[in-house]
């Protein structure tokens, strides 16, 4: 059973800080949503605040019941939420089968039907033979297993994962994230997952929400909003690139450090902010091309990241042979299509 | 914390510590109050004995950390064969209750003592120690400084030194330790790094120590050392005396040990004492010095008054104490104080657990510098004082208001937090099944008898009384062992649909087993071997054990005194060793 989650002007004050203020939501049902942000974004304090177990103002409704709002605060047992802590929170003195039978009785699930529940949730997350066994017998990745296991063995409408990734080792993160998607799509849960992971985020979700300082910066598919950042904020924050101020002269030309560039103006006039992602500029040929200082190379398997400065402007590209430091290289743009115009006011 | 919980915490504390403070307040201002003080104190030099009782304190806490702080570092940063019997022997002093090491004491370095016996006729010489044991009779220099009773409480004491200092050096980041030692050497390490990082816990172990020994009173009255605590006693003593001049006796005493407790408080707010989680630094393998130096210091502080206790009282004194007839002599004068004693101990601890469950629970979500002092408010007040006051507001004017009003409060103060948190249906089970179940014990308490004689004697009065004084520790213990759990364990509970007793069965109890029980035992050892509170909140014609050992000295009863400290004490140790044997959980509790 998955519901529709539905946030309006969520607000959290801790300490005397407001953490969030005005946070907007809307995730369809059976939907994949990534919250993806930097440290101290409010990611958490928003899933704690669907969950409940933060103090909040506003709106929230997971499917038609409304969980938070004027006068209702449903408290967090009977919000029927799945919850990955980021910390795992397992109970040590518990065994697996221990913690899944715990959840399906707090859910009211017949003991007659448990087993069939627990067996169908372990199996396909890869630790069924591992029932009996307590949280310090199992590894990293088993404990995250069993965490994920917990969350989802009672079928909640809605599910909450917080940093799922992050106390794991690359390899075992990796397989994680395929079996968070296929849980998706074998479950249809509805899942909320925060993560300050850019590439896990545009590889799950269906929807990205991009959070900053206690507020959702910008919501869409992750094509929208790598190839059409909202925001200078959301530009420098989702995959790799650089910023240019430019000038839009005429329809899809700006004006730019750069030299003239075909650009899709969004919209907008005057004066903007040009996102130019490696993948459009390129080292230009003798006698073309505006001068370039090289910053930082990075090896990135095949190719090198080269991090340059044009200017005062650093902006990054791809290469496939490593240039030296102090190399003067001389750059264009090679794919001006894809470049997007912001507005200058951020 | 929630105002649910801040207004919980309060009421608690307002109905068992601060309105017992009050009344003696406002008693103490009564017309006449000031009189009837100059009548009772006399030509009494109270400022010298208040400064004596702080010289007194700075000693002791002196003596407890060259004590506390080697054994600390040596348990926790060496490893030796037999460290696990260590780490449960250096409690022992802690279990030996402050009268019965004077006792064991004076029978080794007193004036009548082995030592000088043994002095005089090995080398014929007799030295006058009164002065160096604090007894009375001389006024040599070194009876002002009184190294023997300050010696004596730090005897007692010093194990809070080394509780304190230990469990810091078990929150250290290991890796922190190696990457001073890395950079710098072992002792540079333990001097820049260790130090420094556990200075907080050891002041934290120093000022219970300090406050401890400020207001303890049967060190300085077996000794008759002239302190304020030994004053409010003989004021209280006096024909002319009262009880409110006797408080207001004690109260500098009050606001010194308050004083103390609020910069405790604050150091601990600021530090985030106990709530750091960290990996114990390696321990290195000991030396023969380590080894000879863990011995002395155990044989120094545990193993000379327990010694001197079994050489009279135990098998090596056949012919006398040591006789298991004498024994069967001795027993049947004191089995019933020692019965009742065990009872009053049962319920106060009861008593201590159900309190403490909220207030700890409370206190490990809460931060800030008062809620620290808060819960450790009770500490500042003298046991005699503490009597006092619950003799006033419990006196026989009163008798019919205030129990129903006290436990109004308590009760109140238990539930209000629970009660006011949603969903209320589970609030109501819960407290339904508390109030159910108290209410069988109820039954069973009248139905047994037991009520009867709780009744005759005045328990209540002393329950409260021990409530008073170790809610603190238990409170404590409690507290840390809510910070060890993870608060995300509990919330996956609850996300998971199970309600408060659901969640306090499955997930929380088991968790909290190893500081429930550590609790249950610290105040079943804090109550059964308590003295000074219970002298005044006693009702005539009953003794517990403590006060018949206590006034058994007074009438120079050596052997049984001895026979009877040695039953206490094996008795207070018993319960310690099944919980370190059956837990094998490390003592942080402060």
């Amino acid at each position: 059973m998955s519901e529709r989650l539905h946030i309006a002007s969520l607000g959290v004050t801790l300490g005397g800080h407001r953490v969030l203020d005005g946070v907007e939501l809307n995730l369809d049902a059976g939907a994949y949503g990534v919250v993806l942000g930097p440290s101290g974004a409010g990611k958490s304090t928003m899933l704690r605040a669907i969950a409940g177990l933060v103090d909040a103002s506003g709106t929230i409704a997971i499917g038609d019941s409304v969980v938070l709002g004027p006068g209702i605060c449903v408290p967090p047992e009977a919000r029927g939420v799945g919850f990955l802590f980021q910390g795992l929170a397992l109970w040590p003195h518990m065994t697996v089968e221990g913690h899944l039978r715990y959840s399906l009785k707090g859910a009211r699930v017949p003991v007659a039907e448990q087993a069939n529940r627990i067996r169908e949730t372990l199996e396909p997350l890869g630790i069924a033979d591992l029932a009996e066994r307590r949280p310090s017998e199992l590894s990293g990745g088993e404990r995250q297993r069993l965490a994920l296991a917990r969350a989802l063995v009672a079928r909640p409408r809605l599910v909450l994962l917080d940093e799922p990734t992050s106390s794991v080792d690359p390899a075992t993160a990796a397989d994680v994230q395929d079996l968070l998607a296929d849980l998706n799509r074998n479950f249809g849960s509805t899942i909320l997952h925060v993560t300050h992971d850019q590439r896990e985020a545009l590889a799950l979700a269906d929807t990205v929400f991009v959070m900053d300082d206690g507020a959702i910066l910008q919501a869409g598919s992750p094509d929208d909003v790598y190839e059409r950042p909202a925001s200078a904020t959301v530009a420098r924050f989702i995959g790799a690139g650089g910023l240019l101020p430019a000038t839009l002269v005429g329809d899809g030309e700006a004006d730019t450090p750069l030299g003239h560039v075909h650009v899709d103006p969004a919209g907008l006039a005057g004066a903007v902010w040009l996102l130019l992602r490696p993948q459009h500029l390129g080292v230009a040929p003798v006698g073309e091309g505006v001068p370039a200082q090289v910053s930082r190379v990075r090896y990135r398997g095949g190719r090198y990241a080269v991090r340059v400065t044009v200017g005062e402007w650093p902006l990054e590209l791809r290469l496939d042979e490593r240039p030296a430091m102090d190399q003067p290289l001389r750059i264009r743009v090679v794919r001006p299509p894809r470049a997007v115009a912001i507005r200058r006011d951020s | 914390m929630s105002w649910q919980g801040r207004s919980g915490l309060a009421l608690v504390y307002g109905a068992v510590l601060l309105a017992p403070l009050a009344w003696v307040l406002v008693t103490a201002m009564e017309p006449g109050a000031g009189e009837a003080f100059s009548r009772a104190t006399g030509r009494a030099d109270l400022a010298g004995e208040l400064a004596t009782s702080i010289f007194l304190a700075l000693l002791t806490t002196l003596f407890a950390v060259l004590l506390g702080l080697p054994l600390a570092l040596l348990l926790n940063l060496r490893r030796f064969p037999g460290r696990g019997l260590v780490r449960s022997l250096y409690l022992l002093p802690l279990l030996i209750p402050p009268h019965i090491h004077t006792i064991a004491w004076t029978r080794v370095i007193g004036d009548k003592g082995w030592l000088k016996l043994w002095l005089a006729e090995r080398f014929a010489w007799s030295p006058d120690v009164r002065a160096a044991i604090g007894e009375p009779g001389t006024d040599a220099l070194l009876g002002h400084l009184y190294p023997g009773p300050a010696w004596i409480m730090a005897c007692a004491y010093f194990p809070l030194v080394v509780l304190a200092v230990g469990a810091g050096l078990r929150s250290l980041d290991s890796e922190g330790v190696d990457a001073a030692r890395l950079l710098g050497g072992r002792r540079a390490a333990l001097r820049r790094v260790i130090l420094p990082q556990v200075a907080p816990r050891l002041l934290a172990g120093a000022a219970f120590v300090f406050i401890l020994s400020l207001t303890t009173y049967p060190v300085v009255s077996l000794l008759d050392t002239p302190t304020l605590v030994h004053r409010v006693f003989s004021v209280m003593s006096q024909a002319q005396g009262s009880l409110a001049t006797a408080t207001m006796v004690g109260l500098p005493l009050v606001i010194v040990a308050g004083a103390v407790i609020f910069g405790l408080g604050r150091i601990e707010s600021r530090t985030g004492l106990a709530q750091r989680a960290g990996v114990a630094p390696a321990k290195r393998r000991a030396g023969v010095g380590t080894l000879v130096a863990v011995v002395l210091l155990l044989a120094l502080s545990a193993g000379v008054p327990l010694g001197s206790l079994v050489y009279v009282a135990g098998p090596l004194n056949l012919s006398g104490a040591g006789d298991p007839d004498f024994y069967q002599q001795v027993f049947p004068r004191v089995d019933e104080a020692f019965a009742e004693s065990l009872l009053i101990t049962g319920i106060a601890v009861l008593a201590l657990l159900i309190l403490s469950w909220p207030l700890g629970r409370a206190l490990a979500r809460a931060r800030g510098a008062l809620a620290e002092s808060v819960s450790l408010g009770a500490l500042a007040f003298p046991p005699e004082i503490l009597g006092v006051a619950l003799l006033l507001i419990w006196s026989e004017a009163a008798a019919g208001v205030v129990p129903v009003w006290f436990t109004l409060l308590v009760a109140l103060g238990v539930a209000l937090p629970a009660l006011l948190r949603r969903p209320v249906r589970e609030s109501l089970i819960a407290y339904g099944a508390l109030a159910g179940s108290l209410f069988a014990l109820g039954m069973f308490v009248v139905e047994s008898g037991l009520a009867e004689t709780v009744q005759k004697r005045g328990f209540a009065l002393i329950v409260l009384a021990y409530l008073a004084r170790f809610l603190p520790f238990t409170v404590r213990m409690l507290r840390t062992g809510f910070q060890a759990l993870d608060k995300d364990e509990e919330d996956a509970a609850r996300l998971c649909g199970h309600g408060a007793v659901s969640r306090a069965i499955n997930v929380v109890g088991p968790r909290m087993a190893g500081a429930v029980a550590g609790a249950a035992v610290m105040g079943y050892v804090l109550c059964f071997t308590e003295l000074p509170a219970t002298l005044h909140t006693i009702r005539p014609g009953w003794q517990s054990i403590q006060m018949r050992i206590f006034n058994m000295v007074h009438y120079q009863q050596i052997e049984e005194v001895c026979a009877l400290c040695v039953m206490v004490v094996g008795m207070a140790t018993i319960p310690v060793i099944v919980l370190v044997m059956l837990m094998r959980r490390r003592w942080d509790i402060l």
